[in-house]
């Protein structure tokens, strides 16, 4: 996806080749003098949120030399605080009230995870139920802007500081098909509302930003040139760390790449909150110190607190910890976790690191991080767990990205009646695991041990040939919140699977539904044939010849054609 | 392994009745400092049984000023709260065993992590 991005302003061009920095700097600083404008939009509730704001980012070091860790201390603060106890209820009394609809800039990557990542948000800061909306236009729900309702600021900037797919949340001045349409929107924007942003003493910026396209330095000198037509601006221009910053974005695709082209539409808007991703360089993978072949992309970790909705003082269980690395991002947003698998050798030993020959596990990504230790690390089955009975409710989140054969396999014990001779030294037997009952025992775990309200999140593979919606696991205790996917390649793809506990466990309602359930078998248990199918075979299946379950059902979509998606998916 | 997660634990062998508390015998006690989060031992002393704690925490010399009940009042002290957190979340038992009171099975703790897995006969 071709983009130019540069800043520019109304008296100078400021080419820079990474300005990215420079922009989220500027809107560190940007975001603290937003807020100290508009006390004027917010109500008494929002205030203690906002002095958390001001004081995160007085916290907040410089970008530049930031250290990764501090960094993101520094952004959990706010997070945190803000929907412990009494603030989140107050703030969703006054959400009830009052919304105001915003402009969301997404990332272009995981497009399905993006709407619920922002619903999972908004919830947990006060906003249930929150209204967001694609805008016109040909893009529709895969383009990168959106219209989301909130009740104030503070609440846009709790979630952009917290999400991993959103760029930023911006107050849409204008839009329109051209630029002539968005400019005469703005300008017939009363002026109260502008007045307040544009006035002698606030210094500004104005960011370009072309989406998927690109500018010459002519044509945005030629837009930048045309603002004053409809930017009251009076201020001075500061491009390090203005006061207001003010978006001209248009998204249209060039066509380039064999991507389809479409017709622009542009948008004008003055920034709420801009995400700092610098934390995400941090967490990469290739620097952490224990990896495995299924260890979890930082971002997707993360992502999945943020759909558990992972706060501080929550107790989170990931059943297959591996290396850690799901555990990893709960930590980072100060959960108390506990990890558990049937692999000792993941958990105890760990392995050599081939660079500094030092014994590496799990205990030292946590270390890397400067995280609190987990709180507990088990090796059991799932199958089996030994959580005692009456435990009741107590993990807020299970996070969990089961075995599905692809890449690793499940195991479970097995019952057998042969005489062990050394008890002490004995390696009980294992037999594969079929994803069905994996995932009904994760369901069932979860269902028992989730605290009311608490939710589970985890990942299912799925291939465009079995995939149908009653397919998906189900408990009765539990309801889906919601089911994205994201596509690995063309015969499978892996979908990321939110649940919540709807009521207290009752045993004998669970032991009904298991009854029911005794003879189902999700089609995607032969995923591990879909996958390494040879073309031969899926030749045969195309000629009907021998489906692999013995039905002709899927054979005509093998060859299904991708939806437009980004090469990052 | 903390006393949080022994407290979570019972033997799980088929058959068992009685498997709860597990008892500890200790071979290597380690303790490292943790974060004092009061939110978090007011959450979780709702959800442990109170009597294995104290069990588990005789067995790792850890009892000391623990009371055999607690009141509201002394979940809002700091004091009471402290000795709580030292107990449940900074004494690790590092080698060792826990023990089924019923059976007498023995599941072995490496490392700080208990190995929970049954053998092919007790599953």
């Amino acid at each position: 996806m071709g983009r130019s991005r540069t800043n520019l302003t109304t008296k100078q061009v400021y080419l820079a080749p990474r300005a990215e920095a420079a922009a989220a700097a500027a809107a560190a600083a940007a975001a603290a003098a937003s807020t100290t404008v508009s006390t004027d939009s917010t109500s008494a509730t929002a205030s203690a949120l906002q002095q958390l704001q001001l004081q995160e980012q007085q916290q907040q070091p410089p970008l530049t030399s930031a250290s990764d860790r501090q960094h993101l201390e520094a952004c959990y603060e706010l997070q945190d605080a803000a929907p412990s106890s009494s603030n989140s209820q107050q703030l969703s009394a006054s959400s009830s009230t009052t919304t105001q609809r915003y402009l969301v800039y997404f990332l272009h990557r995981l497009l399905d995870f993006r709407v619920p990542e922002l619903e999972a948000l908004a919830d947990m800061y006060g906003v249930p139920n929150v209204r967001c909306e694609a805008p016109p236009g040909e893009h529709g729900s895969l383009g990168p802007f959106w219209y989301v309702h909130l009740p104030n600021e503070q609440v846009a900037a709790a979630i952009v500081a917290r999400a991993v797919l959103i760029r930023g949340i911006f107050e849409l001045w204008g839009e329109g098909s051209s630029f002539e349409e968005m400019g005469a929107a703005v300008a017939a924007l009363p002026a109260a509302a502008k007045a307040p942003y544009c006035g002698p003493d606030t210094s500004f910026k104005i960011v370009l930003d072309a989406w998927g396209h690109s500018w010459s330095e002519e044509q945005q000198q030629q837009m930048i040139d045309r603002c004053p037509e409809f930017l009251p601006s009076q201020g001075r221009v500061e491009l390090r760390a203005p006061q207001q910053t003010f978006w001209l974005a248009c998204a249209r695709l060039g066509g380039a790449n064999g991507l389809p082209a479409s017709e622009p539409r542009w948008y004008f808007g003055r920034q709420v909150a801009l995400a700092d991703r610098s934390w995400v360089k941090g967490y990469a993978l290739p620097r952490r110190a224990y990896i495995g072949p299924t260890s979890m992309d930082p971002e997707v970790a993360f992502l999945m607190t943020n759909l558990a909705q992972v706060r501080r003082s929550s107790l989170v269980l990931d059943p297959y910890v591996g290396t850690g690395s799901i555990l990893i991002a709960a930590a980072a947003r100060n959960a108390h976790t506990m990890g558990c698998d049937i692999d000792v050798r993941v958990l105890k030993h760990g392995r050599k690191c081939p660079k500094s020959g030092r014994q590496v596990d799990i205990y030292s990504n946590y270390e890397q991080y400067g995280l609190q230790y987990p709180v507990g690390l088990l090796r059991m089955d799932v199958h089996t767990h030994p959580f005692r009975e009456g435990m009741g409710e107590v993990f807020s989140a299970i996070l969990g990205d089961p075995p599905y054969g692809v890449r690793a396999g499940g195991r479970k014990l097995v019952a057998k009646s042969h005489a062990i001779r050394h008890r002490s030294s004995h390696i009980p037997s294992t037999e594969p695991y079929s994803l069905t009952e994996c995932l009904a025992d994760l369901l069932e775990l979860a269902a028992v041990t989730l605290v009311t309200g608490g939710r589970l999140v985890f990942f299912m593979p799925a291939s465009p040939e079995t995939y149908k919606e009653d397919q998906l696991p189900c408990h009765p205790m539990l309801a889906t919140v919601s089911n994205v996917e994201q596509p690995l390649q063309s015969r499978y793809s892996r979908r990321l699977v939110t649940m919540v506990k709807v009521k207290p466990y009752d045993p004998v309602v669970a032991a009904q539904f298991k009854e029911s359930r005794k003879d189902f078998v999700m089609d995607i248990d032969r995923l591990h044939d879909i996958v390494y199918a040879t073309e031969q075979q899926q030749q045969q299946q195309g000629d009907g010849g021998g489906s692999v379950d013995g039905s002709s059902e899927g054979s005509s979509v093998v060859k299904v054609k991708a939806k437009y998606r980004s090469k990052m998916c | 392994m903390k006393l949080l997660t022994h407290n979570f634990l019972q033997c799980h062998i088929k058959g068992v009745k009685n498997g709860y508390p597990l008892n500890i015998e200790a071979v290597k006690i380690e303790e490292r400092d943790a974060d004092f989060d009061p939110d978090f031992l007011r959450s979780m002393f709702k959800r442990i049984d109170w009597k294995a704690f104290l069990v588990g925490a005789q067995a790792l010399g850890c009892a000391e000023g623990l009371p055999q009940a607690v009141s509201e009042e002394q979940l809002q002290d700091d004091g009471f709260l402290q000795k709580f957190h030292h107990a449940l979340l900074e004494v690790c038992l590092e080698e060792g065993s826990l023990i089924c009171p019923e059976t007498g099975r023995r599941f072995p703790v490496v490392k700080g992590i208990p190995n929970m897995l049954l053998n092919e006969d007790e599953v």
